[in-house]
């Protein structure tokens, strides 16, 4: 098994979650949006497990979602931090599966989009199973909206804050 | 791999188009009918459905009208001084209620599909 470590690929990753840390904490302030359903948000933080996914591999981005969930578990508690480790892990696995289905061909964008509309889709269905509630179709339309709107905007910021990432680490 | 694709307008637009669409289906499709109950001093006193139009007046309160329209209620008569209870206006959604303190008497709207939980 080879063991790549390197001391300054930990340092990065744990750069990043900081700045997921401080994003996710930041975008929760915001109120939410009324037709939304509650917990659905910018998605800042994906800005950076993107980056991660993209440019570092699935073992970083996946380590970040899972650490990022720890920090919602700690922020806001269990339930939350449920919410995030599902959210987060689905959707990373999901838009891993379509970058290997793709073959190149999906753009980061696209692929922002279905992370994002992932993300909130597995939220919302682990809040109604916890509810007992038929949460999921009446939010899944707003979700498609909204989802593809904030992915496309996580994924164009992630375009424009690029030189910030290859400041700390070169690719 | 590219960061903008010039087809990825159109896989945007289609995803708009079809959360739009769905909106749209969604919002037709009847939920099951709510029903509302009159409580008077507290104990309930009938449930009404409100997929029927219909005029309430309670034999214990004859000053008092509940009418249900459009699958929704609301006090539409009655002799209190403040006329708080007409002023709540038409309800329907559930958990909602409208409440005529000086009679004792007020509605509540129950069943239905709805979602009211809030998750942190």
């Amino acid at each position: 098994m080879k063991k790549s470590f390197s001391a300054r690929r930990l340092a990065m990753l744990a750069m990043m979650l900081a700045m997921i840390s401080v994003l996710a904490y930041l975008e929760h302030l915001l109120p939410p949006l009324p037709m939304l359903p509650p917990g659905v948000r910018l998605g800042l933080s994906n800005i950076v497990t993107l980056y991660a996914l993209f440019f570092m591999g699935r073992r970083s981005a996946l380590s970040l979602a899972v650490l990022k969930s720890g920090m919602v578990l700690l922020m806001r508690g269990v339930t939350a931090g449920l919410l995030s480790l599902c959210g987060g892990v689905c959707s990373v696995l999901v838009t891993v599966l379509l970058m290997a289905l793709g073959r190149g061909r999906l753009s980061y964008l696209v692929l922002s989009i279905a992370g994002a509309i992932t993300h909130n889709v597995v939220q919302l269905a682990v809040a109604s199973l916890l509810l007992g509630t038929d949460l999921v179709f009446y939010y899944l339309p707003v979700i498609l909206i909204f989802g593809t709107l904030m992915g496309s905007v996580t994924g164009v910021l992630l375009r424009v804050v690029m030189p910030i990432f290859d400041r700390i680490s070169p690719r | 791999m590219a960061f903008f694709h010039k087809k990825d307008g159109v896989i945007i637009l289609a995803l708009l188009g079809l959360g739009l669409a769905l909106l749209l289906a969604v919002s037709q499709w009847a939920p099951a009918p709510g029903r509302v109950e009159i409580r008077l001093d507290g104990a309930v006193v009938g449930t009404y459905s409100l997929s029927r139009d219909q005029v309430i007046v309670l034999p214990q309160l004859p000053a008092v009208t509940l009418e249900i329209r459009g699958g929704k209620a609301a006090f539409t008569r009655s002799d209190c001084p403040d006329r708080v209870c007409i002023h709540t206006g038409w309800i329907g959604r559930s958990g909602q209620y409208a409440a005529c303190l000086p009679n004792r008497v007020s509605i509540w709207i129950t069943g239905g599909s709805e979602m009211d939980a809030v998750i942190g």
